[in-house]
C-alpha cells in the first residue's frame, strides 16, 4: 500500500491502517528520540506523543514531502520542545564547548565495544550535531531531506556532519590500540 | 587496526542505531491513548452542553421571575404548551414515517 492510500484510509478512521503507519515509521522515530533524549520513560512517552500529533496533524499533510520526512521533522521538533522545558540537561550547542567524558582507561576495544563506544561518544555531543549524524547515517536521508526536517540550510548540515565525524575520530582514535596511531 | 579497517568500523558503528527499542504492543498502546483521549474530549463536551442547557433554562426562569408579570406568564405558558403539541406531533409523524414507510420499502427490497 502506499503512503497516500494509507493516509486516506486513516483519515476515514481506520484504526489498522494507523496501527501499519505506527508499525513501519516506529523505527524512524525510536532512533530520533532515542538520540535526543537520554532517559527511556521519557523516550517512550515522547513516541508516543509524536504518533499522536501525526494521527492529529495527518489531515493537514499535502504530501509536500516523503511521509518519512514529516515525521521524522514532528520527532524532531518535539524532542527540542521535549529538551528545552527540560532543566535537568542543560543544551549545549557548540561543539567546541563539550567536554566529552570517555570513561575508560583500557585502550584496546572489541568490536561491539567500539560501537557501544562511539555512541556513548554520540550521546555527549550537541542535539543537532546527533540529529544530523541518526538522519544521514541510519536513516539514509538524503541532505535537502535533512534541511527540510532541521530547518537549516545545506551548508549548516554538511558542517555539521563533517565536524560530529571530525571530533568522533579524534575522540575515538586513542582508544582503539597503539596501530591507530600509525593513521 | 590500518585505515581502512578503521574507517569500516567507524561507519559501522555510526549506522548502527541507538539501543532503544519500543515495546512490542506499542502500536497498541498509542491508538489506546488516542481512544481514551477521545471518550475524555466527548465527556467534556456532553457535560458542557449539559451544563449551558442548565444554565440557559436557569437563567430564563431568573428572567421570567423577575421581569414578566402574570398574565404574560400565562400566555408564554400557553405557547409552551402549543409548543410541546406541536414536538409530539412531529415524534408521532417520524413514528408513523418509520414504522409504515420505511418497513414497507424494505420489505419491498
Amino acid at each position: 500500500m502506499d503512503e497516500k492510500d494509507l493516509v486516506k484510509r486513516i483519515l476515514e478512521g481506520d484504526q489498522y491502517a494507523f496501527k501499519e503507519l505506527i508499525n513501519t515509521y516506529q523505527p524512524l522515530v525510536s532512533h530520533m528520540v532515542g538520540r535526543l533524549i537520554d532517559n527511556d520513560l521519557d523516550r517512550e512517552e515522547l513516541c508516543q506523543d509524536v504518533f499522536i500529533r501525526v494521527y492529529d496533524h495527518l489531515g493537514k499533510f499535502k504530501f509536500d514531502s516523503k511521509l518519512s520526512t514529516w515525521i521524522a521533522t514532528i520527532s524532531y521538533r518535539m524532542a527540542l520542545n521535549f529538551l528545552k522545558k527540560d532543566k535537568r540537561n542543560p543544551m549545549e550547542e557548540d561543539l567546541d564547548h563539550v567536554a566529552f567524558y570517555i570513561g575508560v582507561e583500557d585502550n584496546s576495544y572489541e568490536r561491539d565495544d567500539f560501537v557501544k563506544f562511539i555512541h556513548v561518544l554520540i550521546n555527549q555531543l550537541p542535539i543537532s550535531y546527533r540529529a544530523v549524524l541518526t538522519l544521514y547515517h541510519i536513516e539514509g536521508f538524503s541532505y535537502p531531506e535533512i534541511v527540510e526536517v532541521m530547518d537549516m540550510p545545506e551548508g549548516t548540515v554538511k558542517n555539521y556532519l563533517f565536524r560530529a565525524r571530525k571530533k568522533l575520530k579524534e575522540l575515538s582514535e586513542p582508544y582503539l590500540g597503539k596501530e591507530i596511531h600509525e593513521l | 587496526m590500518n585505515r581502512n579497517q578503521f574507517e569500516q568500523e567507524f561507519d559501522r558503528a555510526l549506522r548502527s542505531a541507538p539501543e532503544f527499542h519500543l515495546p512490542k504492543d506499542f502500536s497498541d498502546q498509542v491508538v489506546n491513548k488516542i481512544d481514551h483521549r477521545t471518550e475524555i474530549e466527548q465527556r467534556r463536551q456532553a457535560i458542557f452542553m449539559v451544563a449551558g442547557i442548565v444554565a440557559f433554562l436557569l437563567l430564563s426562569a431568573i428572567c421570567l421571575a423577575i421581569y414578566v408579570d402574570m398574565e404574560v406568564l400565562q400566555q408564554l405558558m400557553g405557547i409552551s404548551g402549543w409548543g410541546v403539541l406541536t414536538g409530539l406531533l412531529v415524534v408521532a409523524i417520524q413514528l408513523l414515517d418509520q414504522n409504515l414507510l420505511h418497513h414497507r420499502r424494505a420489505r419491498l427490497g
